[in-house]
């Protein structure tokens, strides 16, 4: 688990280094995509489904580059696309094609399906996290 | 305060900045929000209807008559800093005047690139690291690096001389697939798969994908939905490049595993 955790941020690293991203902001959202990926392993080590453990690490994400945007007043794309990056099934994507090329078309059809479904769960948790924070940001300007 | 500057003045500024904030890939919907806020500080009603492809923006003269202007975008990008740097200056749009903001934008637009360097060494540390996330051990790290190393090559390579972005997408995945193959057929690696996949994430659309979410949230589907088409368009591309390579080192009698 530690040698996952090192990697993946250096993963994340890596992806601010192709984004141009710079500075502060490029170390706290390598070390917020790290969690978001311990946070999937985890929890389909506990037994949870692929559609939930995506659902919480995209929520875990999506509140970060949101805590990431307000403290250092940017758009929160600059911490949202490095971090949400590593998230993003390619992996299923990959297979799908390779089983499809190899003819086995029920395994494609397997990994085509899990592959949807991780993207929905990714949305999902983007979705609501971020109506959250957009209901509350709505509030404090109105009370202000 | 803006009362100096004319409606010709303010169109060509406001469709510059669009065009730098939605060139390096920002949202559709945060560009027309940056457009009307640039507008109404420099003190005209400014309307705009924005796609990926180009703005058009409308404003309502001191005249009584309507002025106009399209602006086409035809390359696009991702640059984080620059939107970062747009952003900035925007916060602070009170403290410039018309002159001093328009050459700040344009000093953005001028400087800021994202040098070979730091881009080739972008992709070997994500290569190198997502071998090891992915389930690999020290063999397929070090391949992975290798196979990120000739990617970032090929696809700076190709956009060097500013060919197509799917052809570009094709031969950066048949680099690193060929890298793959070839360390399999001579033994150093048996998990091929892995090595495709961590090189692969290089070239996954995790902006597009990203900022069709947050368009479609916003309630811009039309925006929304043309980066769904480019992130399907990029994957199939990827695909493509891979299944070719795939091909022909299965026909010349290599096994994946």
């Amino acid at each position: 688990m530690i040698t996952q955790f090192i990697f993946s941020i250096l993963s994340v690293v890596g992806f601010t280094i192709i984004f141009n991203v710079r500075g502060k902001i490029a170390f706290w959202s390598a070390i917020g995509g790290a969690i978001g990926w311990i946070i999937y392993l985890f929890t389909t080590k506990l037994g949870f489904s692929i559609g939930i453990s995506f659902f919480l690490a995209g929520a875990w994400i999506t509140f970060v580059s949101q805590i990431i945007a307000i403290y250092f007043k940017t758009p929160i794309t600059s911490a949202l696309i490095p971090t949400l990056t590593p998230l993003v099934p390619g992996g299923g994507a990959y297979y799908t094609m390779f089983y499809l090329i190899n003819k086995k078309y029920s395994m494609a059809l397997k990994k085509g399906a899990e592959t949807l479904i991780v993207c929905g769960a990714i949305i999902l948790g983007f979705l609501v996290v971020s109506e959250l924070f957009r209901l509350y940001l709505n509030k404090k300007t109105c009370v202000k | 305060m803006g009362c100096k500057c004319s409606e010709y003045e303010v169109l060509e500024l406001v469709s510059f900045v669009g065009k730098l904030y939605l060139k390096n890939g920002a949202e559709v919907y945060k560009t027309e929000e940056i457009i009307c806020t640039i507008g109404k500080n420099f003190g005209y009603e400014v309307e705009t209807f924005s796609t990926l492809t180009c703005i058009v923006v409308s404003l309502s003269g001191r005249d009584k008559e309507y002025h106009s202007k399209v602006t086409r975008i035809n390359s696009r990008d991702l640059n984080i800093q620059k939107l970062h740097l747009v952003n900035n200056l925007i916060n602070n749009i009170e403290s410039y005047s018309y002159k001093d903001f328009y050459r700040e934008m344009t000093k953005v637009n001028d400087n800021y690139f994202l040098e070979f360097h730091r881009y080739v060494i972008g992709c070997v540390i994500v290569g190198m690291s997502f071998g090891i996330v992915f389930g690999g051990g020290k063999s397929e790290a070090i391949v992975g690096a290798f196979g990120g190393f000739f990617l970032s090559l090929a696809t700076s390579f190709f956009n060097k001389y500013k060919i197509n972005g799917v052809l570009v997408n094709i031969a950066g995945s048949a680099a690193c697939t060929t890298v793959a193959c070839v360390a399999t057929y001579l033994g150093y690696t048996e998990k091929t798969s892995i090595i495709i996949i961590a090189c692969l994430m290089i070239l996954v659309p995790g902006l597009a994908f990203a900022n069709a979410m947050r368009d479609f949230i916003a309630g811009d589907l039309m925006a929304g939905s043309s980066r769904l088409m480019e992130v399907i368009m990029v994957a199939a591309s990827l695909s493509v490049g891979v299944g070719l390579v795939f091909k022909i080192f299965t026909f010349m009698g290599g096994v994946i595993y």
